[in-house]
């Protein structure tokens, strides 16, 4: 009976990866900068130190994230204005490769940790790392959207809606 | 000015009165929670360790009430079952119903938002209590902070000895995040928290289209999210002052005496005692009624069901007709269709394509994509030649539905307008056969008198089916001399070329359209669809029209404002819109 594995193989798992350590940035950022502020009014132990870490990294992460890579089958949805982070991206050395991804997100969350407002950005975080291991894993590699030169339409006949009706008599013609 | 007022009245006002309720109720339980925490003598002591953070993180309710509407629209048997409950009231309300998927995205990222306000609201609670314990009386405070210090220290060892309750859920001295875990709240605070961020990672449009599995899966954290949410406040680490205890101890004057002489001014060591959990009693009724849905969709997906035929049209389209004891189904009504030998996760939705009248339910499948192509294998319809594959070869299918959308109502007007675009049109091809089989029953009078039925494509590939039928149907019409019944009008949106203009010309006396063969003659590029609808308005004054949509997003918008705005003065112009 064939099983459903032809569908599991073809999961490009380095886009959820990429969603989850997106959006996990994005927590993380946010729960820094809740630290920086909490930490400045009540100075509880690690609050500002680690809330400055978790916005710079939060930020850096998702700037890294923020391009959308190439998917390997059908049209990849880009994210809006991502093309100038996609040439960034794509000069830097070592990023399309997911296993440095995910080794250097697990590296840099740890911290993050240790505090509380920046601990579950940096555990969302940490688990996108794990999902581009596993990603790694499968071959897969970040590839960035070539723009697709503008292909000169074949018909050219019929491209606007015609503006005349066609040619009939004057008692047939309807609304 | 009011014709526009009118057809808002008619169209919007439903959907719009449920969000502000929505929006209103859950504004309520926020401001009516915060203040309660806010101001209650109960938590004064409370107040006095965590400050502010208690009312912000308190107002749980919102995500109580969130978690108990979030369940209800993906309940769709149930749903169908309650529409149909329904059909005393006013069709406008039960068009709301239509929204369901909506709502369960609206109330999940309110569920999101309150998340992360109680998550860093609590943020601040942890460390307020951990911190508590390395509060130290410097040289530089003034009295007042010198009590309160005093207080706060007092006020986290109750509990110490023996028959003291304490206030002070972290009893000793930790790190941080350390009490994070301490805390009953905390470890299932996480789990529910990574549990909805990875559902709504994977819920993203971009994933659930182009890897469904990985939604599917990952969405049934829910179960997690739920078990967890139930007993998050199992420890009551939330704590107030007894009602008791408030008679013999007042917390705001209390509050202003050094602790060390409580005993001696008549304060005596007041008791603490935590809130029960609530959240069961919000969400249970919905998870009953969720695991009824799964218990029902398993039963369906049970129940056998006979493939009739398979029937091979132009431009790769199957037509499957299909047979299931005690199927209904009503005109323009959708099923889920699911074959265990191709995939047990994907359900997918078809459009019905028979008429209520017929004794078999069929389905026309476009073969565009991987599942469909592996439909059409399964039933032995990629073969080049037209044998039949035998019934006992025939895969096994699972059918859930049908589901209710907007056309069941049509023969409520007496005037129809039905536009469908593109793969929209296969709706129509129920409602129209239904139409027909209900003129021919004589005892019933029917409501609907008339139908004005626009099919917009930019070439008539891949609905040669369509067309086919509709040649049937205009025989059949004129047979018996009601071809006024139903009066079609087709745009090709894509034109003309020169070389068709010849032919047209050529052929303009000709009965029969020389594109489609059908009697009604082609128009080519858009409607004019302002002329349109005020000229159907001049020809019926006083009526209620309902105006049918399937297709794309912007001509559903147009159409939309179009009803609007031509509805008024006696006419009204309903718009229902289908979608999947």
């Amino acid at each position: 009976m064939p099983s459903s594995s032809s569908n599991i193989r073809s999961i490009q798992w380095g886009m959820w990866a990429n969603e989850t350590a997106l959006l996990g940035s994005y927590v993380l950022t946010l729960g820094g900068i809740i630290g920086i502020v909490g930490g400045l009014l009540k100075n509880f132990m690690f609050w500002l130190p680690i809330g400055i870490y978790g916005v710079v990294f939060g930020i850096l992460v998702g700037l890294l994230e923020y391009p959308r890579g190439k998917k390997n089958k059908g049209n990849t949805l880009l994210r809006s204005g991502q093309s100038c982070f996609s040439t960034m991206v794509n000069k830097l050395p070592f990023v399309s490769s997911y296993y440095f991804r995910a080794i250097a997100y697990f590296i840099v969350c740890i911290p993050g940790i240790i505090s509380v407002p920046t601990f579950l950005g940096s555990v969302c975080v940490i688990v996108g790392s794990g999902i581009y291991l596993g990603a790694a894993l499968h071959k897969e590699r970040w590839n960035p959207i070539e723009s697709r030169p503008q292909v000169p339409s074949t018909s050219n006949d019929i491209t606007q809606p015609p503006s005349q009706p066609p040619p009939r008599l004057p008692q047939n013609k309807q609304i | 000015m009011n014709a526009r007022l009118n057809g808002f009245l008619v169209n919007e006002f439903p959907k719009y009165i449920v969000f502000l309720l929505w929006l209103g109720l859950n504004g309520f339980l926020f401001g009516y929670y915060y203040n309660f925490y806010n101001t209650k003598k109960t938590f004064f002591y409370t107040r006095v360790l965590l400050g502010p953070a208690l009312a912000l993180a308190r107002p749980a309710a919102c995500l109580n009430l969130n978690c108990l509407l979030v369940l209800l629209p993906v309940c769709r048997n149930l749903l169908s079952l309650f529409r149909k409950a329904c059909m005393c009231c006013p069709r406008r309300i039960r068009r709301v119903l239509d929204k369901n998927i909506k709502f369960h995205r609206m109330c999940a990222y309110m569920i999101v938002l309150m998340t992360l306000i109680h998550y860093f609201a609590h943020c601040f609670n942890v460390d307020f209590f951990t911190s508590a314990y390395q509060s130290k009386i410097l040289a530089t405070d003034t009295p007042a902070i010198i009590q309160q210090k005093k207080l706060i220290a007092k006020l986290i060892q109750i509990g110490n000895n023996g028959n003291e309750t304490y206030l002070n859920p972290i009893r000793k001295s930790v790190f941080s995040v350390g009490a994070v875990f301490l805390l009953t709240g905390g470890w299932t605070g996480v789990i529910i928290t990574l549990s909805l961020f990875f559902m709504v990672t994977s819920s993203l449009e971009f994933i659930r289209r182009s890897y469904f599995e990985v939604f599917w899966f990952t969405h049934h954290l829910f179960i997690v999210f739920y078990g967890f949410l139930v007993v998050h406040g199992i420890s009551m680490q939330v704590r107030g002052q007894t009602p008791q205890s408030l008679t013999v101890h007042d917390p705001i004057r209390c509050s202003t005496i050094d602790p060390a002489t409580w005993s001696q001014n008549n304060c005596p060591t007041p008791v603490f005692a935590g809130s029960p959990p609530m959240t069961w009693k919000w969400v249970i009724a919905p998870m009953v009624l969720y695991v009824i849905e799964r218990i029902i969709r398993l039963v369906r997906f049970n129940q056998q069901v006979e493939v009739l035929k398979v029937i091979k049209h132009p431009s790769r389209v199957l037509e499957i007709q299909m047979r299931k004891n005690g199927f209904f189904a009503e005109v323009g009504q959708y099923v889920f269709i699911m074959c265990p030998q191709l995939s047990q996760l994907e359900w997918h939705p078809f459009t019905l394509t028979s008429a209520p009248e017929e004794d078999y339910f069929s389905i026309h499948v476009r073969i565009v994509g991987d599942w469909t192509t592996g439909l059409s294998k399964v039933l032995g319809a990629d073969e080049a030649g037209n044998e039949v594959q035998p019934s006992w070869k025939m895969p096994r299918l699972a059918i859930d539905g049908p589901f209710g959308t907007a056309s069941e109502d049509v023969f409520n007007y007496p005037v129809a307008i039905c536009v469908g675009s593109g793969i929209g049109v296969t709706p129509f091809a129920s409602l129209l056969k239904s139409v027909w089989y209900k003129n021919l029953n004589p005892e019933h009078e029917m409501v609907l008198k008339k139908v004005y039925f626009f099919w917009i494509c930019p070439e008539t590939h891949a609905f040669e089916w369509f067309g086919d039928l509709l040649k049937y149907l205009e025989r059949q019409l004129t047979e018996i001399g009601r071809q006024d019944l139903i009066e079609y009008h087709i745009y090709l949106t894509r034109g003309w070329d020169h070389k068709q203009a010849k032919a047209i010309y050529a052929h303009e006396e000709d009965t029969h359209d020389v594109i489609t063969g059908l009697e009604q003659k082609t128009n080519y590029g858009r409607p004019n669809w302002d002329e349109i609808f005020s000229k159907t308005a001049r020809d019926y004054p006083n009526t209620h029209i309902g105006v049918f949509f399937c297709g794309v997003a912007a001509l559903s918008a147009k159409l939309h404002k179009m009803s609007n705005k031509h509805s008024g003065g006696g006419v009204y112009f309903h718009y229902n819109k289908e979608n999947f």
